[in-house]
């Protein structure tokens, strides 16, 4: 006689193993088809030799960002770019650019840089920051080898600038830090050929890649996210100090810097924070740098939030002015002048702007042509 | 972390854990003893925990050691505190008689009217169906208020409250005889009740504990969390049935029959009355207001009225007070909350920043004030298109500002209809716009008034929000286009605006776009996109500009705008841009229309790929969803969850079906439960009364009803409206008789033992939970609603027939 219950027991019993097999299986298979690397003496096609690294006993040390991720064989750094393969570090993250575009250098946003001219801008995939509010984050949240990229090594790049009538190269959209190398490479490339090159980062990089790469860039808008290590921490993943020094560094080494300061209600609207940035902007020799105040809108994590009421962004720039700082914009508004160059001597407009137009009203060879002071920039 | 203390999240917890275990335990489900065991290891653990980690900080202070772990020692100090603390009160009330002899307590008599006579036993039923359907609606709109849930997580959220029904049916089953049933069933409800009312005041503060302020949470995350809650209510109320089906055995038919009465009533009080009134905190009151007057009707003394009043005055004093308000503005800090409100569209929450006044739908921004570039771009961008306007329809969006653009043309007239009356009388209040004498305001379905409409109109706006649900998805079909074609002129402007797509295309968001893209260009020779602050896609069968600087200048309109002006705009910029979008949404996609919604498929896939999912995390959930109870439940079972599988499969598309032709889902909510309730006490209560009705013919009309479905269908476009509600509303009743009918005849075949009902309600759940995650989230999306209809129908058809 059969044991009904019995058989019961060994069939979910039987069917708890199978599943457990099966799943296990699956993931394998996935875990294999992620980490799949090409059987070759490099990752992939698109991939270097990482410039700044260190072999320990517990991997590969990255020492391009303040992450310093240790990556083990076969593993992938934070920001998804930087592969241990073969006892080295790199790069997957070379002539891969997911997106290129040619944009109006204003919406870098550069205001004093070249004023009315195109940038070609390339990203890759990866970011070493997880903002919650990343306009990017269906790139910088990815790996480049999640992402459909097209095939443009550093000559092509360069080249294509220059068929696209671009004065400069922008590495923007994600987040160049994380590749680097590519970066570094075609600016080279751009230099002798008569272009410019433009960083707009998040600023997190070290020391010494950032000296290294700050020779080939002309000019940076580095995202100022918040003036608090709290902040930078649950809203970014990042921390400020490392953002603080590549801001003086860049400036030390004659890169045309602009800073941005996206002004987000309840993480980075408060006053007093607002203020403390910028006495530290003004305290540090930042007075003549442009400060770009931009609106907020909810996107991909941060969508119960409103966007940023006006006047908080009004209140904003009031108070960088009010510490000494000469040129602050505000920017994702339609607010009337919010992106004129002032004339911080005599109050009168030098240069009108209008989203993405730009009117030269009266600045010659960089001076204002009302009083003759000189506006700081790189005009020409 | 946002709180660095978990303190009302671990109170509560705690208590509310403990009082389950304590109804378990007076069930019979559990000894007393392995209760108090279980809470008294709990009290040594976190007691020795707080203790040893108070003498150590001690230590480290003392002697100036300097331990580099201070911070962490200190947090889990306090955290174990909290949990002592919680647990320490329990036990003290353990021991209340202890104390209370010390301090000549007097404990009021209990009431000895404990008369378990079967009518109040029919009664509790009766309150169990009314507060379980009550409280899962409010506490659904609750979570998906505070967790910003999404299509994808109320169908789960649903399923889960199924599921764990369920789960207590079983457990319930187990309890033992000889209890005083009333006794406990009435604690159980009230438990429930109180539970379901801490979470909906509790739960934005247990969500600020966790979780940043106004991050989108993981979708793991929220299942999780609100797994753990909703098991409190849920639990419970599958307990209940179990409880008293076990005690009247022979008559378990009508205890499912009043149940189902119960739910009837709840739903219809709470869907068409109640929430139009009152908001979810006042709600849930109200709720237990009429619970509680029903309850006390088997009472003969006056204190029968005691709670009932208590609960009144709790509600005005939350009016009074402004509790309500103060609870929503925890969900949202740093925002002035100027309105809570709920009605059958969901709730609204209207919040102040300075001058901008914000409008959040299920705690999702919606709209905000002051926002001039996305209404001038919205506007002007189609208005421009066409050298002399005159008739426009809008729709959604007029009180953002974009009624205010229309006003600075010469127009015939103005048609606004706003789908949603709540979104539009809040707007009213806190706007405070007023319209030129050429608006008409229209409240009600687009669909519906293009039916009655005979207005051609130049320009039409669609400021919906974007595709992201069946609800949403049905003004972007090609259904609805050809219907909107109708009362378009020759060259006539459609304008859709969606979120940018960016500097890069992801799959999701291709396929999304490109569907969108392609249904536009089957309907109208011409589709182009401005890229600006949003994407605008302009349809027409006429030119379509996009040197929107140039054109702006030849028409010298726009010259009181702010942005949208010739010196504002970048033509060559808005080409680069168009040249990119076309490519992008290029490849042949798949048309989006009524019956198979992709773009719906893919939102929740991009949604997904926030966090890190695949597409095999829905595939693989939703195949161990059907497989696993099947393996676990008794053979005479499985038909059971198959039944209750396609009745709520069927109650899902007939409901889905009802919101894309005629969106009046909301409104006909409450109708709708009604009919399905019905038709379950219906089918529940004939079963052996009517000679003419056998399993045979009742799974024939089971499967008849998915027929009827897909010859809709095929038919819709040309049924009238009214027949169209008619079908789906006897449809409805028809499935729901089968499901009631059906469950009293397998519970008969299956045996006799007096814990069969409870059984048998368990496997419907079950198969109830599966049926709609499987079929709202995987099959509508997939392959459509008359493919799903079709294998449905086929597959149910051939179990149901071969099994016997």
């Amino acid at each position: 006689m059969v044991n009904v219950d019995a058989m019961k027991k060994i069939s979910r019993r039987e069917f708890l193993k199978r599943s457990l097999l099966a799943t296990g299986g699956l993931m394998a298979m996935r875990y294999l088809s992620l980490s799949a690397l090409a059987l070759d003496d490099k990752p992939w096609k698109w991939s270097r030799e990482a410039m700044f690294y260190t072999p320990t006993p517990r991997g590969m040390r990255c020492n391009l960002c303040p992450n310093e991720c240790n990556i083990r064989p076969g593993e992938t750094s934070q920001c998804r770019n930087r592969v241990n393969y073969n006892g080295k570090l790199y790069t997957i993250a070379f002539g891969n650019p997911c997106a290129v575009h040619i944009d109006p250098i204003e919406k870098k946003p550069l205001y004093h840089y070249l004023p009315g001219t195109k940038t070609f801008s390339i990203a890759t995939a990866g970011c070493n920051f997880g903002c919650l509010n990343c306009q990017n984050w269906e790139i910088s949240q990815s790996s480049p080898k999640e992402t459909n990229n097209a095939e443009l090594f550093p000559e092509q790049v360069v080249d294509q600038a220059i068929r696209n009538g671009c004065k400069t190269i922008a590495y923007t959209y994600s987040e160049p830090i994380t590749f680097y190398e590519y970066m570094y490479d075609t600016a080279g490339i751009a230099i002798k050929k008569g272009l410019g090159n433009v960083l707009v980062s998040n600023g997190y990089i070290n020391e010494e890649p950032l000296r290294t790469l700050a020779t080939r860039i002309d000019a940076a808008n580095i995202d100022l996210k918040s003036f608090s290590n709290d902040i930078y921490l649950k809203l970014n993943a990042g921390t400020l100090e490392p953002v603080l020094n590549t801001l003086c560094i860049l400036r030390e080494m004659n890169v045309w810097v602009e800073i941005t300061n996206l002004v987000i209600p309840t993480w980075t609207d408060d006053y007093a924070m607002i203020r403390k940035m910028c006495q530290w902007l003004a305290s540090n020799g930042f007075t003549e740098v442009p400060l770009h105040f931009s609106r907020f809108f909810p996107l991909y994590k941060l969508t119960q939030l409103p966007q940023t009421p006006t006047s908080t962004l009004i209140k904003a720039k009031e108070i960088a002015q009010n510490c000494g700082l000469k040129y602050v914009y505000i920017g994702n508004s339609a607010l009337p002048g919010a992106g004129d160059t002032i004339c911080p001597s005599c109050g009168k407009v030098v240069v009108e702007r209008r989203g993405f137009n730009v009117s030269i009203v009266n600045l010659k060879n960089g001076k204002c042509g009302w009083c003759g002071a000189s506006i700081n920039g790189r005009w020409s | 972390m946002n709180s660095p203390y978990f303190l009302v999240p671990t109170s509560l917890a705690i208590t509310l854990y403990y009082l389950l275990g304590s109804l378990l335990a007076q069930a019979g489900i559990m000894s007393v003893s392995t209760h108090r065991k279980f809470w008294n290891f709990i009290l040594l653990f976190v007691f020795l925990g707080c203790a040893v980690l108070g003498i150590l900080l001690t230590i480290n202070i003392n002697y100036k050691l300097g331990w580099d772990f201070v911070k962490v020692m200190l947090s889990w100090h306090v955290q174990l505190g909290i949990a002592m603390s919680a647990v320490a009160f329990i036990h003290t009330l353990w021991h209340r008689s202890y104390f209370s002899k010390y301090l000549s307590f007097k404990v009021l008599p209990a009431d000895r009217e404990n008369i378990e006579s079967k009518h109040i036993l029919l009664l509790l039923a009766f309150a169990l169906g009314l507060l379980s359907v009550s409280l899962q609606v409010l506490l659904i709109r609750q979570f998906t208020k505070v967790f910003q849930g999404n299509e994808f997580l109320v169908t789960w959220i649903i399923g889960i409250w199924m599921l764990i029904s369920g789960a207590g049916a079983l457990v319930g089953n187990k309890s033992s005889n000889g209890i005083n049933i009333q006794k406990v069933t009435t604690k159980a409800l009230w438990f429930m009740f109180g539970s379901a009312v801490l979470f909906i005041f509790l739960s934005g503060e247990i969500r600020q504990t966790f979780f940043p302020s106004g991050v989108l949470i993981a979708p793991y995350f929220v299942i999780l969390m609100v797994n753990l809650m909703m098991a409190i209510v849920a639990f419970p109320a599958g307990m209940i049935y179990a409880l008293l089906t076990k005690q009247i055995k022979s008559e378990y038919p009508t205890v499912y029959a009043y149940e189902a009465l119960g739910s009837l009533t709840g739903g219809l009080l709470l869907s068409l009355v109640i929430i139009w009134l009152l908001n979810t905190y006042l709600a849930v009151i109200a709720i237990g207001f009429v619970a509680s007057l029903v309850l006390a009707i088997p009472h003969k003394r006056p204190v029968k009225l005691l709670v009932p009043l208590t609960l009144l005055l709790i509600g005005i004093g939350i009016k009074v007070f402004n509790i309500d308000v103060y609870a929503e503005t925890i969900i949202l800090p740093g925002q002035k909350v100027l309105s809570v409100s709920d009605s059958p569209y969901g709730s609204i929450t209207v919040t102040g920043s300075d001058e901008q006044i914000n409008f959040f739908g299920n705690g999702t921004m919606l709209f905000g004030t002051q926002n001039i570039i996305y209404c001038e771009e919205t506007v002007h961008y189609a208005m421009a298109q066409r050298n002399t306007p005159q008739k426009v329809l809008l729709v959604s969006g007029g009180y953002a500002g974009l009624m205010d653009e229309l006003s600075k043309y010469k127009l015939l007239k103005v048609d606004y209809v706003e789908p949603n009356p709540h979104l539009l009388s809040e707007s009213k209040r806190f706007c405070k716009q007023s319209f030129p004498e050429c608006v008409k305001v229209i409240k009600g379905d687009i669909r519906n008034f293009l039916r009655k409409s005979t207005e051609r109109y130049d320009i039409a706006i669609i400021a919906t929000p974007e595709p992201t649900s069946l609800e949403q998805n049905r003004y972007y079909t090609l259904d609805f286009l050809k219907r909107l074609k109708k009362r378009l002129t020759k060259s006539a402007v459609v304008c859709y605006n969606l979120a940018v797509i960016g500097n890069y295309a992801s799959d999701p968001k291709q396929k999304t776009y490109s569907s969108i893209a392609f249904t536009l260009k089957r309907v109208f020779s011409n589709v182009e996109v401005i890229t600006g602050e949003r994407d605008y896609l302009l349809a027409s069968d006429s030119t379509i500009r996009i040197d929107m600087a140039r054109l702006l200048s030849e028409r010298n309109v726009c010259q009181a705008n702010l942005y949208v002006r010739p010196d504002y705009i970048n033509d060559e910029h808005i080409a680069l841009r168009n040249q990119f979008f076309h490519g992008q949404t290029e490849s042949a996609q798949k048309i989006n229309t009524d019956n198979h919604p992709w773009p719906v498929l893919q939102n929740t896939l991009g949604y997904l790929s926030m966090f890190g999912n695949r597409t095999w995390v829905l595939l693989t959930i939703g195949f161990l969803l059907l497989l696993i109870p099947l393996f676990f439940l008794q053979k005479q079972l499985q038909p059971m969850y198959i039944v209750g599988f396609t009745g709520s499969a069927v109650q899902t598309l007939y409901l889905l079906t009802l919101q894309i032709c005629a969106g009046l889902l909301y409104g006909a909510l409450g109708a709708m439960i009604a009919l399905f309730m019905g038709g379950l006490a219906a089918g529940s209560m004939s079963h052996g009364k009517l000679q003419s009705l056998n399993a045979n013919r009742i799974k024939t009309l089971l499967v008849a009803t998915l027929v009827i479905l897909i010859a809709l269908w095929l038919t819709m476009a040309y049924i009238a409206l009214w027949l169209l509600i008619a079908i789906l509303s006897i449809g409805t009743f028809m499935a729901s008789f089968a499901v009631g009918y059906l469950y009293v005849n397998i519970t008969e075949s299956s045996g006799s033992s007096g814990k069969q009902p409870a059984k048998t309600y368990a496997a419907d759940l079950l198969g109830s939970a599966a049926g709609i995650v499987v079929v709202t989230l995987l099959l509508i999306p997939s392959i459509g609603f008359i493919a799903t209809t079709t294998v449905l129908a086929l597959g149910a058809g051939i179990y149901l027939f071969l099994n016997g």
